[in-house]
Protein backbone atom coordinates (compact mmCIF):
# COMPACT_ATOMS: atom_id res chain seq x y z
CA UNK A 1 0.00 0.00 0.00
CA UNK A 2 2.62 2.46 1.21
CA UNK A 3 4.40 2.52 -2.25
CA UNK A 4 1.03 3.14 -4.47
CA UNK A 5 -0.01 5.71 -2.12
CA UNK A 6 3.32 7.42 -2.66
CA UNK A 7 2.95 7.15 -6.71
CA UNK A 8 -0.63 8.25 -6.24
CA UNK A 9 -0.10 10.79 -4.01
CA UNK A 10 2.93 12.17 -6.21
CA UNK A 11 0.86 12.56 -9.07
CA UNK A 12 -2.24 14.28 -7.57
CA UNK A 13 -0.24 16.29 -4.90
CA UNK A 14 2.93 16.66 -6.71
CA UNK A 15 3.35 19.98 -4.93
CA UNK A 16 3.43 18.33 -1.04
CA UNK A 17 5.00 14.78 -2.01
CA UNK A 18 8.48 17.06 -4.44
CA UNK A 19 8.66 19.25 -1.48
CA UNK A 20 8.96 16.63 1.20
CA UNK A 21 10.97 14.17 -0.64
CA UNK A 22 13.84 16.83 -0.70
CA UNK A 23 14.04 16.97 2.91
CA UNK A 24 14.07 13.51 3.19
CA UNK A 25 18.02 12.79 3.07
CA UNK A 26 18.75 9.88 5.36
CA UNK A 27 18.66 6.12 4.08
CA UNK A 28 15.82 5.25 6.67
CA UNK A 29 13.62 8.20 5.92
CA UNK A 30 14.21 7.50 1.87
CA UNK A 31 12.60 3.58 3.10
CA UNK A 32 9.52 4.98 3.39
CA UNK A 33 9.15 8.49 1.91
CA UNK A 34 10.52 7.88 -1.85
CA UNK A 35 8.17 5.75 -3.93
CA UNK A 36 11.54 3.48 -4.60
CA UNK A 37 12.76 2.79 -1.12
CA UNK A 38 9.32 1.98 -0.21
CA UNK A 39 8.74 -0.62 -3.06
CA UNK A 40 11.88 -2.43 -2.01
CA UNK A 41 10.87 -2.00 1.71
CA UNK A 42 7.51 -3.52 0.75
CA UNK A 43 8.92 -6.01 -1.54
CA UNK A 44 10.90 -7.86 1.33
CA UNK A 45 7.60 -7.10 3.56
CA UNK A 46 5.38 -9.19 1.57
CA UNK A 47 7.97 -11.95 0.30
CA UNK A 48 8.92 -12.12 4.62
CA UNK A 49 5.59 -12.18 6.04
CA UNK A 50 4.51 -14.39 2.96
CA UNK A 51 6.89 -17.31 3.63
CA UNK A 52 8.69 -16.51 0.52
CA UNK A 53 5.68 -17.84 -1.21
CA UNK A 54 3.70 -13.90 -2.30
CA UNK A 55 1.50 -16.15 -5.05
CA UNK A 56 0.05 -17.62 -2.27
CA UNK A 57 -1.54 -14.14 -1.40
CA UNK A 58 -1.91 -13.03 -5.30
CA UNK A 59 -5.65 -12.38 -4.64
CA UNK A 60 -4.52 -9.96 -1.65
CA UNK A 61 -4.28 -7.82 -4.90
CA UNK A 62 -7.71 -6.99 -5.34
CA UNK A 63 -8.42 -5.30 -1.82
CA UNK A 64 -5.20 -3.48 -2.39
CA UNK A 65 -6.04 -2.24 -5.27
CA UNK A 66 -9.49 -1.22 -4.17
CA UNK A 67 -7.53 0.75 -1.27
CA UNK A 68 -5.71 2.90 -3.86
CA UNK A 69 -8.79 3.42 -5.78
CA UNK A 70 -10.84 4.55 -2.60
CA UNK A 71 -7.72 6.79 -1.13
CA UNK A 72 -7.69 8.47 -4.57
CA UNK A 73 -10.82 9.43 -4.86
CA UNK A 74 -11.69 10.72 -1.26
CA UNK A 75 -8.15 12.53 -0.68
CA UNK A 76 -8.05 15.94 -2.04
CA UNK A 77 -6.22 16.54 -5.02
CA UNK A 78 -3.99 19.08 -6.22
CA UNK A 79 -3.53 17.48 -10.14
CA UNK A 80 -6.48 19.01 -12.21
CA UNK A 81 -4.79 17.49 -15.29
CA UNK A 82 -6.21 14.02 -14.34
CA UNK A 83 -9.52 12.61 -16.09
CA UNK A 84 -12.42 13.57 -14.68
CA UNK A 85 -13.54 10.29 -13.05
CA UNK A 86 -10.10 10.01 -11.15
CA UNK A 87 -10.46 13.65 -9.55
CA UNK A 88 -11.30 12.89 -5.83
CA UNK A 89 -14.98 14.24 -4.55
CA UNK A 90 -16.23 15.68 -1.15
CA UNK A 91 -17.47 12.24 0.90
CA UNK A 92 -19.28 14.61 3.09
CA UNK A 93 -21.17 16.37 0.37
CA UNK A 94 -22.17 13.43 -1.44
CA UNK A 95 -22.81 11.25 1.00
CA UNK A 96 -26.34 9.89 -0.24
CA UNK A 97 -25.69 9.06 -3.54
CA UNK A 98 -22.28 7.30 -2.35
CA UNK A 99 -24.19 4.95 0.42
CA UNK A 100 -26.95 4.07 -1.79
CA UNK A 101 -24.35 2.66 -4.24
CA UNK A 102 -22.33 1.09 -1.38
CA UNK A 103 -25.24 -0.52 0.17
CA UNK A 104 -26.95 -1.87 -3.39
CA UNK A 105 -23.03 -3.22 -3.71
CA UNK A 106 -23.18 -4.59 -0.31
CA UNK A 107 -26.67 -6.09 -0.74
CA UNK A 108 -25.81 -7.64 -3.76
CA UNK A 109 -22.42 -9.84 -2.28
CA UNK A 110 -24.51 -10.47 0.74
CA UNK A 111 -27.20 -12.30 -1.24
CA UNK A 112 -24.73 -13.93 -3.22
CA UNK A 113 -23.17 -15.21 -0.34
CA UNK A 114 -26.40 -16.19 0.92
CA UNK A 115 -27.46 -17.81 -1.83
CA UNK A 116 -23.91 -19.74 -2.14
CA UNK A 117 -23.53 -20.35 1.77
CA UNK A 118 -26.36 -19.93 3.56
CA UNK A 119 -27.88 -17.17 5.31
CA UNK A 120 -25.04 -16.50 8.21
CA UNK A 121 -25.39 -16.37 11.61
CA UNK A 122 -26.12 -13.11 12.59
CA UNK A 123 -25.58 -11.56 16.60
CA UNK A 124 -27.48 -8.72 16.01
CA UNK A 125 -26.38 -6.55 19.08
CA UNK A 126 -22.54 -7.22 17.56
CA UNK A 127 -23.92 -5.98 14.32
CA UNK A 128 -25.65 -2.83 14.80
CA UNK A 129 -23.08 -1.97 17.42
CA UNK A 130 -20.09 -2.52 14.98
CA UNK A 131 -21.89 -0.66 12.12
CA UNK A 132 -22.71 2.53 14.47
CA UNK A 133 -18.64 2.50 15.10
CA UNK A 134 -17.62 2.15 11.54
CA UNK A 135 -20.40 5.15 10.50
CA UNK A 136 -18.96 7.34 13.68
CA UNK A 137 -15.04 5.97 12.25
CA UNK A 138 -16.40 7.63 8.84
CA UNK A 139 -17.78 10.50 9.87
CA UNK A 140 -15.03 11.74 12.07
CA UNK A 141 -12.52 10.56 9.21
CA UNK A 142 -14.63 12.85 6.71
CA UNK A 143 -14.38 15.65 9.40
CA UNK A 144 -10.38 15.20 9.38
CA UNK A 145 -10.36 15.45 5.90
CA UNK A 146 -12.72 18.68 5.99
CA UNK A 147 -10.70 20.62 8.38
CA UNK A 148 -7.49 20.21 6.97
CA UNK A 149 -8.68 21.48 3.28
CA UNK B 1 15.54 33.44 57.07
CA UNK B 2 12.40 35.43 57.43
CA UNK B 3 12.94 37.20 54.64
CA UNK B 4 14.34 34.10 52.19
CA UNK B 5 10.79 32.71 53.05
CA UNK B 6 9.10 35.67 51.97
CA UNK B 7 11.03 35.98 49.03
CA UNK B 8 10.11 32.53 48.70
CA UNK B 9 6.32 33.01 48.82
CA UNK B 10 6.57 35.73 46.92
CA UNK B 11 8.25 34.18 44.38
CA UNK B 12 5.69 31.15 44.71
CA UNK B 13 3.06 33.74 44.21
CA UNK B 14 4.39 35.19 41.38
CA UNK B 15 4.85 31.99 39.81
CA UNK B 16 1.61 31.51 40.87
CA UNK B 17 0.41 34.78 39.44
CA UNK B 18 2.33 34.29 35.89
CA UNK B 19 1.31 30.75 35.95
CA UNK B 20 5.13 29.47 35.45
CA UNK B 21 6.54 26.35 37.70
CA UNK B 22 3.13 25.45 38.88
CA UNK B 23 1.25 22.14 38.41
CA UNK B 24 -2.06 22.94 37.27
CA UNK B 25 -4.51 20.06 37.18
CA UNK B 26 -5.21 18.31 33.52
CA UNK B 27 -9.07 19.87 33.32
CA UNK B 28 -7.63 23.21 33.77
CA UNK B 29 -4.64 22.64 31.22
CA UNK B 30 -7.53 21.21 28.84
CA UNK B 31 -9.54 24.22 29.35
CA UNK B 32 -6.77 26.24 28.80
CA UNK B 33 -5.58 24.57 25.60
CA UNK B 34 -9.15 24.42 24.28
CA UNK B 35 -9.24 28.65 24.52
CA UNK B 36 -5.72 29.03 23.20
CA UNK B 37 -5.98 26.14 20.33
CA UNK B 38 -3.44 24.07 22.30
CA UNK B 39 -1.77 20.66 21.81
CA UNK B 40 -4.38 18.84 23.85
CA UNK B 41 -7.42 19.61 22.56
CA UNK B 42 -6.37 20.43 18.75
CA UNK B 43 -9.46 19.98 16.72
CA UNK B 44 -7.41 17.86 13.91
CA UNK B 45 -5.45 15.59 16.44
CA UNK B 46 -9.12 15.44 18.73
CA UNK B 47 -11.24 14.21 15.24
CA UNK B 48 -8.32 11.91 14.06
CA UNK B 49 -8.07 10.48 17.73
CA UNK B 50 -11.67 9.67 17.61
CA UNK B 51 -11.72 8.29 14.10
CA UNK B 52 -9.00 5.72 15.35
CA UNK B 53 -11.09 5.06 18.20
CA UNK B 54 -14.67 4.42 16.19
CA UNK B 55 -12.06 2.49 13.94
CA UNK B 56 -10.33 0.60 16.88
CA UNK B 57 -13.73 -0.58 18.27
CA UNK B 58 -15.11 -1.68 15.09
CA UNK B 59 -12.75 -3.47 14.31
CA UNK B 60 -13.09 -4.97 17.97
CA UNK B 61 -16.51 -5.80 17.39
CA UNK B 62 -16.84 -7.11 13.98
CA UNK B 63 -16.05 -10.94 13.32
CA UNK B 64 -16.04 -12.63 9.65
CA UNK B 65 -19.60 -13.54 10.49
CA UNK B 66 -21.29 -10.25 10.75
CA UNK B 67 -18.82 -8.07 8.79
CA UNK B 68 -21.04 -7.91 5.52
CA UNK B 69 -24.29 -6.95 7.40
CA UNK B 70 -22.43 -4.57 9.45
CA UNK B 71 -21.04 -2.96 6.35
CA UNK B 72 -24.08 -2.40 4.54
CA UNK B 73 -26.04 -1.18 8.12
CA UNK B 74 -23.48 1.30 8.51
CA UNK B 75 -23.54 2.86 5.17
CA UNK B 76 -27.38 2.54 5.54
CA UNK B 77 -26.77 5.12 8.69
CA UNK B 78 -23.78 7.16 7.50
CA UNK B 79 -26.37 9.67 5.71
CA UNK B 80 -28.45 10.30 9.13
CA UNK B 81 -25.04 10.74 11.07
CA UNK B 82 -24.23 13.35 9.13
CA UNK B 83 -27.72 14.88 8.72
CA UNK B 84 -27.84 14.66 12.41
CA UNK B 85 -24.27 16.25 13.41
CA UNK B 86 -25.06 19.11 10.44
CA UNK B 87 -28.14 19.76 12.13
CA UNK B 88 -26.92 19.81 15.97
CA UNK B 89 -23.95 21.97 14.24
CA UNK B 90 -26.69 24.62 13.08
CA UNK B 91 -28.54 23.97 16.02
CA UNK B 92 -26.00 25.17 18.86
CA UNK B 93 -23.89 27.81 16.74
CA UNK B 94 -20.89 25.33 16.80
CA UNK B 95 -18.44 26.53 13.17
CA UNK B 96 -18.39 23.16 11.04
CA UNK B 97 -15.47 22.12 9.06
CA UNK B 98 -17.09 23.87 6.35
CA UNK B 99 -17.57 27.57 8.06
CA UNK B 100 -14.50 26.88 9.42
CA UNK B 101 -12.76 26.65 5.71
CA UNK B 102 -14.88 29.13 4.92
CA UNK B 103 -13.93 31.25 7.62
CA UNK B 104 -10.07 30.65 6.57
CA UNK B 105 -11.29 31.88 2.98
CA UNK B 106 -9.43 29.11 1.89
CA UNK B 107 -11.03 27.53 -1.96
CA UNK B 108 -11.70 23.92 -1.60
CA UNK B 109 -11.70 21.24 -3.77
CA UNK B 110 -15.44 20.59 -2.64
CA UNK B 111 -17.18 23.26 -4.24
CA UNK B 112 -19.55 24.95 -2.05
CA UNK B 113 -23.13 25.99 -3.38
CA UNK B 114 -26.54 26.72 -1.07
CA UNK B 115 -29.17 26.13 -4.08
CA UNK B 116 -27.75 27.91 -6.96
CA UNK B 117 -27.07 30.92 -4.75
CA UNK B 118 -23.02 32.10 -3.95
CA UNK B 119 -21.41 33.50 -1.10
CA UNK B 120 -19.39 36.41 -1.86
CA UNK B 121 -16.35 36.33 -0.33
CA UNK B 122 -13.75 39.48 -0.42
CA UNK B 123 -10.64 37.94 -0.67
CA UNK B 124 -11.07 34.18 -0.90
CA UNK B 125 -10.69 32.71 -4.23
CA UNK B 126 -10.71 33.61 -7.98
CA UNK B 127 -12.65 36.86 -8.50
CA UNK B 128 -13.58 37.06 -4.83
CA UNK B 129 -16.12 34.53 -4.95
CA UNK B 130 -16.43 30.92 -3.44
CA UNK B 131 -19.13 29.01 -4.33
CA UNK B 132 -20.89 27.38 -1.44
CA UNK B 133 -22.52 24.20 -2.15
CA UNK B 134 -24.22 23.53 1.63
CA UNK B 135 -26.68 19.96 1.80
CA UNK B 136 -28.67 18.98 4.37
CA UNK B 137 -31.39 21.16 3.82
CA UNK B 138 -34.04 21.63 1.41
CA UNK B 139 -33.15 18.69 -1.18
CA UNK B 140 -31.13 16.68 1.18
CA UNK B 141 -27.65 16.41 1.26
CA UNK B 142 -26.13 15.10 -1.49
CA UNK B 143 -28.98 15.13 -4.47
CA UNK B 144 -27.29 18.55 -6.17
CA UNK B 145 -23.74 16.82 -6.20
CA UNK B 146 -24.60 16.84 -9.63
CA UNK B 147 -21.32 17.09 -10.86
CA UNK B 148 -19.45 13.66 -9.47
CA UNK B 149 -19.29 11.54 -11.94
CA UNK B 150 -20.91 7.84 -11.02
CA UNK B 151 -18.34 6.22 -12.35
CA UNK B 152 -16.08 7.66 -9.32
CA UNK B 153 -19.10 7.36 -6.99
CA UNK B 154 -19.39 3.29 -8.23
CA UNK B 155 -15.64 2.76 -8.13
CA UNK B 156 -15.52 3.85 -4.34
CA UNK B 157 -18.85 1.42 -4.14
CA UNK B 158 -17.24 -1.38 -5.59
CA UNK B 159 -14.08 -0.72 -3.95
CA UNK B 160 -15.68 -0.92 -0.15
CA UNK B 161 -17.75 -3.76 -1.08
CA UNK B 162 -14.32 -6.03 -2.77
CA UNK B 163 -12.60 -4.34 0.57
CA UNK B 164 -15.27 -6.18 2.69
CA UNK B 165 -16.06 -9.08 0.92
CA UNK B 166 -12.35 -9.76 1.68
CA UNK B 167 -11.92 -9.04 4.74
CA UNK B 168 -15.62 -11.27 5.62
CA UNK B 169 -13.81 -14.41 3.59
CA UNK B 170 -10.10 -13.77 5.18
CA UNK B 171 -10.42 -11.41 8.04
CA UNK B 172 -6.89 -9.42 6.92
CA UNK B 173 -7.60 -5.54 6.20
CA UNK B 174 -7.10 -4.25 10.06
CA UNK B 175 -8.13 -0.63 10.77
CA UNK B 176 -8.00 0.49 6.89
CA UNK B 177 -10.63 3.34 7.65
CA UNK B 178 -8.45 4.73 10.90
CA UNK B 179 -5.20 4.94 8.48
CA UNK B 180 -7.44 7.70 6.29
CA UNK B 181 -7.42 10.55 9.36
CA UNK B 182 -3.86 9.68 9.46
CA UNK B 183 -2.48 9.85 6.80
CA UNK B 184 -4.11 13.17 5.93
CA UNK B 185 -2.78 14.61 9.08
CA UNK B 186 0.86 13.61 8.12
CA UNK B 187 -0.19 15.66 5.06
CA UNK B 188 -1.07 18.73 7.27
CA UNK B 189 1.80 18.61 9.01
CA UNK B 190 3.60 18.53 5.59
CA UNK B 191 1.63 21.18 4.79
CA UNK B 192 2.73 23.38 7.73
CA UNK B 193 6.18 22.72 7.20
CA UNK B 194 5.82 24.27 3.78
CA UNK B 195 3.71 27.35 4.69
CA UNK B 196 6.44 27.85 7.48
CA UNK B 197 9.46 27.55 5.07
CA UNK B 198 7.72 29.60 2.95
CA UNK B 199 7.69 32.42 5.79
CA UNK B 200 4.17 32.76 7.06
CA UNK B 201 2.50 30.24 9.76
CA UNK B 202 -0.94 28.93 9.98
CA UNK B 203 -0.23 29.64 14.33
Amino acid sequence: MIPLLLISQKFLQPDISSSFEIKALSIFSRLTTNAAGATLTALFAVFALSQWDPFGYAISLAPVAALVFIYTLLTPQTNEALPRWLQSFDMQANIRPLSIRVVATLAFALSVETVVFGFPSVNVVETVASALAKALAWYFASQVVCSLL
Amino acid sequence: MSSTGKSKNAGAAAAAATGRFTFEPLSTTAATASKTGGLILDPFTRLAGAALLCGATAHYLSSRQTELASELLCWAVLPFVFDRANKRHQHVGHSSSISRQHARNVPSLSTLEEEGSEIVNGNGSENGRVRVRVTGKGKGRGEDAVDVPAASLWIVAISLAICSVYRSERGFIVLFVSTYPTRHLTQHSRRGENRTDAGYSRY
